[in-house]
C-alpha cells in the first residue's frame, strides 16, 4: 500500500512537464522517507534525480518499498485533468498491482476525480552517483539561467562554462555567429537581494562545455524554484539542480561534451 | 572527431535540404553519464529475475518447510482445527505446503477405502494431476505440518492451490490468492463435488 497525498497537484504537474521530454518512462521508488525517480535519457547523457521528502506531502504512508514504473507521457495526462489548487492524491494498493491511481479533490466545491495509470514493467538501470566536492558552486535566479541557455542556443550547439573567482562567464559560439555572458558575483549579503545575485564558491576554476539542447530541457524546471545551483568540476558531469519547498530537489546531470581539438 | 567525419560524408549524400530535425537523442560528440556513475545492477531487477528469486525462494521455503512458523493452530467451534496467519501475506506469496505421501491413484483408492472403515479418520487425501499424471497426496497420518489441518471454503477461499516441481517431484502448495491479514483463518476450495463427497460432507458446497 502506497498513498502520499500532496496540497496541490501543481507541484506535481510542474515537475513532471519539466522532465518528460528528456524521460519517457520513468520508475517511481517509494520508501518510508521519500518519493525518488532516477532516470537516464534515451541517449544516456543526461541523468535525472527527483527526490521528494515526506515533508512535502500532507499526507503519506508507504508499507513497503515499492517501484512503480509509470509512462509520464501518460502521467501528465492525468495531471492534465486537474486544477491546479486541487490536492492530489496518489495511490497504489498492492491487490490492484497493474495500476496507479491519481485522485483530484477540488475542496471548493467538493468534486472528486480519480484518474487511474497503467503501470509498466520497466528495465531500467540505477546508476550510483557519489558525493562529490564540487571545484565551482554557482547559484542564480533560475530565470536568469534560463535566459543564458536561451541566447547562447541561438548561435550555438555548446556552452561553455568558464569560472573564476572574480567571474562566470558563459558562451557559445556557432558558424553563424557567437554570444558571451559574463557575470561578477554580486557581493550583497542582503537576504532582499539574494534571490537576485550571483554567488560563486569557487575551489578551483573551471572550464567545461555542455550540449546547449539539454540544458535547455533542464531549464524548464525554472518554475519550480526561484535559484538554480550548477555544481561544476572538470571533467565530470554538471549538476543542475532545483530545490523544491525545502523538502526535496530536482537535480539534472549532464555529461560534457567531447571537446574538439582544434578548438 | 569521428562523428564530425560521420557528420561531413552524411552532407554531401544526402543534399542539405531545411534544418535538420532537432532532436534531444542525438549523443555525438558528447559523453555518457555512465562513464561517470557506476551502473548499479542490483539494486533494481527486472521482472524475470524477481520471479526467479522468488520461485527460488519458495523452493527452499517447501524443501525447509520454513514456512509453517509463520502459521498457527485454533480451535473453531464446529469446524474443529484450523489454521491462522500469523503474518501479513501478500498476494501470490506461498504461504504453506500440503505435505503428506505423495502416491498415485491405485494406491490412493486402496488406501481411502481401508480409511473409510474407520470413522474416527477424517479424509486428508487431495488428488490432482499434474503433467498428464494423477497423484494424490496422503495426509492422513498426524504430522506437526499445518497444511493438511487448513479448512475448507468453496466460497470465500483466500487460498488457491498449485503445484511445484522440484528436482521432478510434484508438490501440492497453497499460495494466497489475495493479501491475508494476521489472525485471518487460512481457507482453500478443496475441490470436491462428486455427489457422494457433498451428500456425506454438505459443507463442501455450503462454506
Amino acid at each position: 500500500m502506497f498513498e502520499a497525498k500532496l496540497g496541490s497537484a501543481a507541484l506535481l504537474k510542474k515537475i513532471i512537464d519539466s522532465i518528460r521530454d528528456l524521460v519517457s518512462d520513468a520508475p517511481f521508488d517509494c520508501s518510508e522517507n521519500a518519493l525518488c525517480l532516477q532516470a537516464m535519457d534515451s541517449s544516456h547523457v543526461a541523468l535525472v534525480s527527483l527526490k521528494l521528502e515526506v515533508g512535502l506531502f500532507e499526507t503519506y504512508r508507504c508499507d513497503r518499498t515499492i517501484n512503480l514504473g509509470i509512462s509520464l507521457a501518460n502521467m501528465a495526462k492525468a495531471l492534465k485533468c486537474a486544477n491546479n489548487d486541487d490536492t492530489c492524491l496518489i495511490k497504489y494498493d498492492d491487490s490492484e498491482t497493474d495500476n496507479i491511481v491519481f485522485c483530484f479533490v477540488d475542496t471548493k466545491r467538493d468534486k472528486t476525480q480519480e484518474v487511474t495509470v497503467k503501470l509498466m514493467d520497466i528495465d531500467s538501470e540505477h546508476l550510483g552517483i557519489p558525493d562529490q566536492d564540487y571545484a565551482c558552486v554557482v547559484k542564480m535566479p533560475s530565470s536568469e539561467f534560463q535566459k543564458v541557455c536561451r541566447d547562447l542556443a541561438m548561435f550555438s550547439d555548446s556552452l561553455n562554462v568558464t569560472c573564476t573567482k572574480a567571474n562566470i562567464s558563459f558562451s557559445g559560439k556557432g558558424d553563424t555567429g557567437g554570444n558571451v555572458i559574463n557575470y561578477a558575483p554580486t557581493a550583497s549579503a542582503d537576504d532582499e537581494d539574494k534571490k537576485e545575485s550571483v554567488s560563486i564558491d569557487l575551489r578551483e576554476p573551471v572550464n567545461i562545455t555542455f550540449s546547449i539542447k539539454y540544458m535547455n530541457q533542464f531549464t524548464k524546471a525554472s518554475g519550480l524554484c526561484d535559484t538554480v545551483k550548477l555544481s561544476m568540476s572538470n571533467d565530470v558531469p554538471i549538476v543542475v539542480e532545483y530545490d523544491i519547498e525545502e523538502n526535496g530537489y530536482l537535480r539534472f546531470y549532464l555529461a560534457p561534451k567531447i571537446e574538439d581539438e582544434e578548438n | 572527431m569521428l562523428g564530425n567525419v560521420v557528420a561531413a560524408k552524411r552532407g554531401k549524400t544526402t543534399p542539405a535540404k531545411g534544418r535538420r530535425k532537432k532532436s534531444i537523442d542525438e549523443p555525438t560528440g558528447n559523453h555518457k553519464i555512465t562513464d561517470y556513475f557506476p551502473v548499479r545492477r542490483s539494486s533494481r531487477k527486472t521482472t524475470d529475475q524477481i520471479k526467479k528469486e522468488t520461485s527460488l525462494a519458495t523452493e527452499d521455503a517447501i524443501i525447509t518447510g520454513s514456512g509453517e512458523k509463520d502459521l498457527k493452530i485454533i480451535q473453531i467451534p464446529t469446524k474443529g482445527r484450523g489454521v491462522v496467519a500469523a503474518r501479513i501475506f501478500a498476494k501470490n506469496e506461498y504461504v504453506v505446503e500440503y505435505k503428506g505421501e505423495l502416491i498415485d491413484r491405485v494406491a490412493a483408492k486402496k488406501r481411502e477405502e481401508e480409511y473409510s472403515q474407520d470413522s474416527s479418520v477424517g479424509c486428508y487425501m487431495y488428488y490432482f494431476d499434474y503433467k498428464g499424471k494423477h497423484y494424490c497426496v496422503d495426509a492422513t497420518k498426524e504430522s506437526p505440518y499445518l497444511g493438511r489441518l487448513v479448512n475448507h471454503s468453496a466460497r470465500k477461499p483466500n487460498l488457491k492451490t498449485k503445484v511445484i516441481e522440484i528436482k521432478s517431484i510434484p508438490h501440492l502448495v497453497l499460495i494466497a490468492k489475495r493479501l491475508i491479514e494476521v489472525d485471518e483463518e487460512l481457507l482453500y476450495d478443496y475441490g470436491d463435488r462428486t455427489r457422494d463427497a457433498v451428500e456425506n460432507n454438505p459443507w463442501l458446497t455450503e462454506s
